[in-house]
């Protein structure tokens, strides 16, 4: 398998596409402990922020916590719903008993 | 020849002319064409233009006419698709420079029902980077640069959905199809002069479609009317093996002419005088549309939306997904790649979203939904402003120019609820403005009727912009 990062995100968008709503992904601990190395040097490599932009970001993330404050506060009656379904696996055809 | 007024008809109008052989498909996609090739480039109004594709289809509109073999009314009609829509052998950017070279293997869906209805692809039409799921604040938001205003260049076509709007109002396109995910459709509609149709969550199968949020996103028809939009809808509506969040709920969304005085409308009021940012003369467009509507016999009266925090629970759920959907650009660092600066910091201004949270919106949402089922059994559709403003500059944050909240779009697309838009008149400047109707669950069959009404009444619908000028 390619190991490059543009495989699976070209199956994830195929996922997409598909409407499907998970990423297959390599288990191979090689190729994971390859990606974590990639993603710490993607990090390490993050443009430095400026000072307007770190104020900028200290803002919206206020605005988050604004936002979750309202969600976690909001009392759901007892015994409310649940939003989605998980739904059961289809029985396998073709059992003989 | 063809001249600009045939490019500025409607799509009723055309398939007409179409069907009795008076416009040839072949001439009027080459007249599309040449006006894209001479003037789409100032509005940065499409990602890919393909007159290959364009010419193919349209010569084998032609041929199949001419024998007898008349598709329905989108046949030969030539048209565009949001850039995050995927073709067979086209480039689907996303709008964005990480996705810039995508290509796929299958058309989405809604493509390939508009193949089947006959209909011609001209090209796929810019947009905001990744639909704006990860947040923007500037016009620039684009792969294919700011959507320029066709009634001013210097203002935003609205957005994601930036090339669809500004390609129906300057007449590039016949027809367009948006998507919406919290405002997509509905902003440049208005910001351009535009009918736009939102459609039931479920309504239109979103298979081949960029996700930006699992259960936000909508694709709808923008087009020159609402009869034109019902009649795109017809085409695109319906289930599909392919999404499994498609309704199989029926399509009912013939014309009804329905007894007006027998609906009761909910008018959400806004507060013009006090809301930053809300211009004064939207709000006269407003008070004549409603005067508008109450003329054509509805019974419109002010209520207020059920008490819950729609805005809250909404973006809770829209920041969730989008992060989700996006994972793999914050993962391998090409999200660093967008226009916005502050997209490629989304997912840690967005850290303490916990899991329980997502959930807890969730549930949140569906007492909201509950809640507005009891409402739509007093009422039977929703009277609200869309932007309170007009298109701003291209030049400065949406922050400053578009400071005010959108309560009845939180609640709309919270619910995966229908909406029309619908041009009210010129606003300042003269620049286009745009009211909402909005409905149940698959009623999108009445907020056709009613546009068409107010439609037929007003006629604010056939302004269009001076391009070329």
């Amino acid at each position: 398998m390619d190991p490059s990062p543009a495989i699976p995100r070209r199956r994830f968008v195929k996922l997409l596409a598909a409407s499907a709503a998970s990423l297959a992904m390599t288990s191979d601990p090689a190729r994971a402990a390859a990606k974590t190395a990639e993603r710490h040097r993607a990090a390490a490599s993050a443009p430095p922020k400026s000072t307007a932009l770190d104020k900028e970001l200290r803002t919206e993330k206020k605005s988050v916590a604004d936002m979750l404050k309202v969600v976690r506060s909001y009392k759901l009656p007892a015994g409310s719903p649940p939003a989605m379904a998980f739904r059961p696996m289809k029985a396998r055809r073709g059992r003989t008993s | 020849m063809i001249g600009e007024e045939v490019l500025y008809r409607t799509v009723t109008e055309l398939s007409a002319d179409i069907k009795a052989r008076r416009i040839s498909p072949v001439e009027l996609t080459e007249a599309y064409l040449d006006r894209i090739h001479q003037h789409a480039g100032r509005y940065n109004a499409f990602a890919t233009v393909t007159p290959d594709v364009a010419l193919e289809q349209a010569r084998e509109a032609e041929r199949e006419i001419g024998r007898g073999r008349y598709r329905g009314p989108l046949h030969g009609i030539p048209y565009g698709a949001k850039d995050l829509l995927a073709t067979a052998g086209i480039k689907t950017t996303w709008g964005a420079a990480p996705t810039k070279d995508q290509m796929f293997d299958e058309d989405a869906t809604v493509i390939r029902k508009l193949r089947e209805a006959g209909a011609v692809l001209l090209g796929k039409l810019a947009m905001v980077e990744f639909a704006g799921c990860l947040g923007y604040r500037e016009a620039g938001a684009s792969l294919q640069g700011p959507g320029r205003n066709p009634w001013d260049r210097e203002r935003w076509t609205g957005g994601s959905s930036s090339g669809t709007g500004a390609s129906v109002s300057a007449g590039f396109v016949a027809f367009g199809i948006g998507t919406e995910t919290w405002g997509s459709i509905l902003c440049p509609s208005a910001f351009c002069g535009v009918t736009g149709l939102r459609p039931t969550y479920g309504r239109v199968s979103r298979a081949g479609g960029m996700v930006g949020s699992y259960t936000l996103d909508k694709i709808g028809p923008m087009a020159r009317s609402a009869a034109d939009c019902r009649l795109i809808l017809r085409a695109i509506a319906g289930p599909d093996p392919s999404d499994l969040t498609s309704s199989d709920e029926p399509v009912q969304i013939d014309r009804r002419r329905p007894n007006y005085g027998r609906l009761r409308a909910a008018l959400i009021p806004s507060d013009f005088a006090k809301t930053p940012g809300a211009e004064r003369e939207v709000g006269s467009r407003f008070d004549d549309a409603v005067e508008d509507l109450r003329r054509l016999g509805l019974k419109i009266e002010t209520a207020a939306l059920p008490d819950l925090p729609a805005s809250e629970l909404t973006t809770a759920i829209l920041y969730a997904e989008a992060i989700s959907a996006f994972e793999p650009f914050f993962e391998d660092g090409s999200v660093r790649k967008l226009h916005d600066p502050y997209a490629p910091y989304q997912r840690d201004v967005t850290a303490a979203l916990t899991g329980s949270d997502y959930i807890k919106a969730s549930r949140m949402r569906t007492v909201l939904q509950e809640r507005m089922a009891e409402f739509f059994g007093t009422y039977d559709v929703i009277v609200a402003t869309n932007f309170l403003s007009v298109a701003p500059s291209i030049h400065e944050d949406f922050t400053k120019t578009l400071p005010y909240p959108d309560p009845v779009g939180a609640v709309g697309n919270g619910c995966g609820l229908p909406a029309i838009a619908l041009p009210m008149g010129p606003g300042k400047d003269d620049m286009p403005t745009s009211f909402q109707i909005m409905g149940s669950p698959f009623d999108e069959g009445l907020l056709l009727d009613l546009g068409e009404a107010y439609q037929g009444a007003t006629g604010h619908h056939l302004a269009h912009p001076p391009v070329g000028a």
